[in-house]
């Protein structure tokens, strides 16, 4: 019986998580003129021209560069400024700390139509239009409450003794932060990083209106860059999602154990 | 929770580090992207434009061609996604402050003409070509380039709703050839689909989804072809024509049995996949889809006939497709402008406009160029005749806020959300705000 | 002295003031005073219009009304279901062997960018060419198509679904972290006492997991209260709008009606609904204030003291 139930949730969720992806995958391997044809469900004999296609396309493989150079250094940008923003917050706003919190959610709560045209007056003026520098810049700003709001919680959850006692042996801020506050908080961090990742990866309107080469394209643009003038070409679309998520997958596979013990000991279980 | 020291996952600070060192390597990499000789910046085009597949083979070539041409040039190709709403979006922003930008020539699609036009995005070119190589495209682009008695870009090439139907099927059920009106294509449909007896099979496929292509298929069922919005001080909508056209749209679906409910949510590619999946009599696209349609392995490959789009019956005028397709602006404060001038002339010119056909299946705008192209497979005399008789969208600036309610509210009338008279009510209503806001 | 004190206090909140805040703090400015304002920017229009904007929004404008009404119903649904599942799967995941590669498998969703996993939802609900209705005929469980995303009823549940595919994950994830640390002693303590499942989940395994349970929810819904690209790609808000939801009106109002002013006053009843949702939902969920988030309930919390100094 239990046997059975375990059986049956484990299909379930095999058919919940993988069907479509399996679809997908078996889309980019079918022929293309018969691509949105069923029945078959399988194809005869797999067609890997879709993959040699994506595979040769060299601005493609820049595009997927572009995108984890943009997540991961907004990511960069956020966890640095957001933790010592969160320390900051935690340690010496006692008053305020609801107002800045507030404010900061406010922030991560516009929508990102609302201020695409000043900022991107803003990156013109900077010169970083088309570089990942100035996409790392706007998406930071909307990662660096996310990890604020999760790091203040975390650090509020650290005893006053243990600052107090530090300070009073006369060790700076500083020197807690990085000794105390850092290390114990760093499974808040890795929580608070993969919502940052999320963002920067899903991230398209900003990317869409502030490159215009390939320079600093990143995934989810680049895909539309695929299409014909009407033509969704399924076979290689498929084929190129296939390719940036496998690799993907494997990062996943391996680190969730961190990711969840991350989790796990983060200041979201409470 | 006492902290309770725990085994660390990694450490925080060598993580940091590194992150801070790939950020460093990050910028200066940027840096060096940027940096370089540069060319003088008063002989440089920068053109923007949609993406296609393949399109840079066809671009490298033209570039070359061009560079002999005019070797001083130095031409920045720079390509924006597919999707016309997000080049709209783009360009707006990039347009929109002024002084920042520094878009020479771009391709516009032909339904943004006028508005970008009001806004002083697009520089006149009435002296671009002498008036007899004006006439040597075809009509309906030209008049879509047209604002205000001034020509203000080049047409790039033409696109326009176009009637495939099942050759096969229609032969076997004796109809000789595609229909010509649209009660002879509902009466074919329901023909076969009775003989048939296929479940699967569909009678007609159209593009119903809210978006503007709801608008181009709009613009084919109407009684005639006087346009659906009259532009002049102020646009004004065409009661009658737009209740006849929704009605006969709904009809297809609801009276009719004809078209499939999902219809309404089929876009361009939906209503290909059915139809290249053998389960529709007749639809009504673009021509992209004949090259799919007859590719290798495609289950309708050689039973399909291309015709221009029915008319209703009586209607002298004939049957007509909307048309589509993109222009080629100049933006009036580009430094270069005579050389970006000269690159949109040589994109209109023949040989560009051949290379466009050959390559990345534009039909060409120079309707001159047509004795003597090669065919890619598609019957170019039918190609043609349809882009004869293309009309284009209403050419006002306030086309695509207008066209957005249209579609909101088209789509609410097709799909029975509520009656077509109410549904033109909100659209006449939205149109009074429109007006006042933009006045 | 106090210079020091400031020094201090400005290496930790200095780099915050710069970043979000003075980069967004003109552009939320601006949007709030754009409001105010009609603005059609290429066309050079821009002038006060007082509270007109904010009139017409809450007085006649319809679209705006379905549009609020298509968003919390799509945030409600959506988190609801969400949270259904995540907590299911959770719970799976704590108390059954654990597997790694279950949890990897169950993660992909989650990694597909989402304009692409909109698409491929749109291309399975496909009435006539899709798997899904290919599959439920074959199945024999309908006999017509049925038309997911072309019927006004079922574009948005649609959408939801396809939203819910994509995020569960990250649910998983938060509850599945937030039962890792419900202390064991505590399980053995009810297993022992041979208490049922069901009062075990509600009694127990609930309270403790509020927290967690708060912060996942919060974070889905200010999330899914924004949603944009699983509607814009899957239905364009139609049929007649049925599926727009504000952040697409406030996506067409900017760049297709134009309309930045118009634009701006959507944008700002739509943090403002989106900031009382939160509160809500955190006050609901937790007990607290979000800013307070940091104590949980219970035993398992410091006694938190204000830092004097």
């Amino acid at each position: 019986m239990k046997r059975a139930l375990n059986i049956f949730f484990l299909l379930a969720m095999g058919i919940w998580s993988l069907g479509p992806f399996v679809w997908q995958w078996l889309t980019s391997v079918k022929d293309p003129a018969a691509v949105s044809r069923i029945p078959p469900l399988l194809p005869d004999m797999p067609i890997w021209t879709n993959y040699a296609s994506v595979l040769q396309n060299r601005e493609f493989m820049r595009v997927i560069g572009n995108s984890l150079a943009v997540s991961l250094g907004a990511l960069g940008v956020a966890l640095i400024v957001g933790s010592l923003g969160a320390f900051g917050i935690s340690r010496f706003l006692n008053r305020r700390k609801h107002l800045a919190l507030l404010t900061l959610l406010v922030v991560f709560m516009i929508p990102p139509v609302s201020v695409v045209t000043p900022f991107y007056s803003l990156l013109v003026r900077l010169r970083l239009m088309d570089t990942l520098a100035g996409l790392i810049l706007i998406d930071s700003v909307f990662c660096v409450p996310l990890v604020v709001w999760v790091m203040v919680q975390v650090f509020d959850e650290i005893p006053d003794s243990l600052y107090r006692a530090a300070r009073v042996d006369g060790c700076p801020a500083w020197t807690i932060f990085r000794r105390i506050y850092l290390p114990l908080g760093q499974s808040g961090l890795i929580s608070a990083g993969l919502l940052c990742l999320m963002f920067c990866w899903n991230e398209f309107l900003f990317a869409l209106t502030f490159t215009s080469t390939y320079a600093a394209r990143t995934i989810p643009v680049g895909i539309t860059l695929f299409s014909g003038q009407f033509e969704f070409p399924w076979g290689e679309i498929s084929a190129a999602t296939s390719l940036v998520t496998f690799p993907l997958l494997l990062i996943v596979v391996f680190a969730q154990r961190y990711l969840v013990r991350g989790l796990a000991g983060s200041g979201l279980k409470g | 929770m006492v902290p309770v020291k725990r085994k660390p996952i990694f450490r925080v600070e060598t993580m940091a580090r590194i992150l801070i060192r790939s950020l460093a390597v990050l910028a200066i990499l940027a840096g060096c992207a940027r940096s370089g000789p540069l060319p003088d910046e008063n002989k440089t085009v920068h053109y923007y434009q949609f993406s296609l597949p393949r399109d840079r083979e066809a671009f490298d070539r033209l570039r070359t061609w061009f560079h002999e041409e005019h070797p001083e040039v130095n031409l920045q190709i720079h390509t924006l996604p597919t999707s016309s709403d997000d080049q709209h979006q783009f360009y707006l922003t990039h347009l929109g402050s002024r002084s920042l930008s520094r878009i020479d020539v771009f391709a516009l699609d032909v339904i943004w003409l006028a508005e970008f036009a009001r806004a002083g995005f697009l520089m006149p070119l009435d002296d671009l070509f002498p008036e007899r190589e004006w006439e040597e495209f075809f009509p309906a682009p030209v008049q879509a380039a047209t604002y205000d008695r001034h020509r203000y870009a080049a047409p790039l090439f033409v696109d326009a709703g176009v009637l495939y139907s099942r050759k096969d099927l229609l032969l076997k059920h004796g109809f000789a050839h595609p229909p010509k009106t649209w009660e002879e294509l509902v009466k074919a449909s329901r023909v076969i689909l009775e003989r048939e007896e296929d479940p699967s099979l569909n009678g007609f496929v159209w593009q119903g989804k809210q978006y503007e292509g709801l608008v181009c298929n709009l613009i084919e069922f109407l009684p005639s072809r006087n346009p659906f919005l009259t532009v002049a001080e102020s646009p004004r909508l065409e009661v009658d024509r737009v209740r006849r056209a929704l009605g006969f749209m709904r009809d297809l679906v609801v009276r009719f049995g004809v078209s499939p409910p999902s219809v309404f949510s089929m876009s361009e590619e939906e209503s290909r996949q059915v139809f290249q999946n053998g389960r529709a009599v007749f639809m009504r696209n673009w021509p992209y889809a004949w090259r799919l349609a007859q590719q290798e392995g495609s289950p309708v490959k050689d039973r399909v006939w291309l015709s221009p789009l029915p008319a209703f019956a009586g209607d002298a005028s004939g049957g007509k497709g909307a048309l589509g397709g993109f222009l080629l602006g100049i933006h009036p404060e580009s430094p270069a402008r005579e050389e970006a001038r000269a690159w949109v002339r040589f994109l209109a010119s023949p040989r560009a406009q051949r290379v466009l056909w050959q390559d990345l299946g534009l039909t060409p705008a120079r309707r001159t160029v047509f004795p003597d192209l090669p065919s890619r497979g598609i019957p170019l005399d039918v190609l043609r005749q349809v882009m004869e008789s293309a009309v284009p969208r209403p050419a006002s600036p306030l086309y695509i806020p207008i066209s957005q309610s249209v579609q909101a509210y088209g789509s609410g009338a097709l799909a029975g959300v509520y009656p077509i008279d109410r549904a033109i009510r909100h659209i006449e209503s939205d149109m009074g705000r429109i007006m006042r806001v933009m006045h | 002295m106090i210079s020091a004190k400031l020094k201090e206090r400005l290496i930790f909140i200095g780099p915050l003031i710069v970043l979000p805040g003075l980069i967004v703090a003109w552009p939320v400015l601006e949007v709030l005073w754009l409001s105010f304002r009609n603005r059609v920017q290429i066309f050079h229009i821009d002038r006060w219009v007082g509270a007109a904007n904010y009139l017409y929004l809450f007085g006649e404008d319809l679209r705006f009304a379905s549009a609020v009404s298509n968003t919390l119903y799509f945030t409600f649904v959506s988190v609801g279901l969400e949270f259904l599942l995540g907590l299911g799967f959770a719970l799976y995941l704590r108390f059954s062997p654990e597997r790694e590669w279950v949890k990897g498998m169950m993660l992909i969703p989650w990694v597909i960018p989402s304009v692409v996993s909109a698409r491929l939802w749109q291309w399975m609900l496909h009435a006539e060419a899709g798997i899904v209705n290919y599959l439920l005929q074959s199945v024999g469980l309908t006999d017509a198509p049925i038309p997911w995303l072309s019927s006004p009823d079922l574009a948005l549940h649609a959408a939801i679904f396809a939203d819910v595919w994509k995020t569960t994950p990250l649910m998983v994830l938060l509850l599945y972290a937030g039962l890792l640390g419900i202390p064991e002693n505590l399980l053995r303590a009810a297993r022992v006492d041979r208490t049922p499942p069901f009062r075990m989940l509600f009694c127990i395994l609930i309270p403790q997991l509020r927290p967690a349970i708060a912060t996942a929810v919060v974070l889905r819904l200010l999330d899914a209260f924004r949603v944009f690209d699983v509607i814009y790609v899957m239905t364009g808000g139609g049929p007649a709008n049925s599926t727009e939801t504000l952040s697409l009106y406030a996506y067409r109002t900017y760049f297709q009606s134009l309309q930045f002013g118009y634009g701006s006053s959507v944008v700002v009843v739509q943090v403002m609904i989106l900031a009382g949702l939160t509160a809500v939902a955190y006050r609901l969920l937790q007990g607290k204030n979000p800013a307070a988030a940091g104590d949980g309930p219970g035993e398992f919390h410091p006694r938190r003291t204000e830092v004097k100094e």
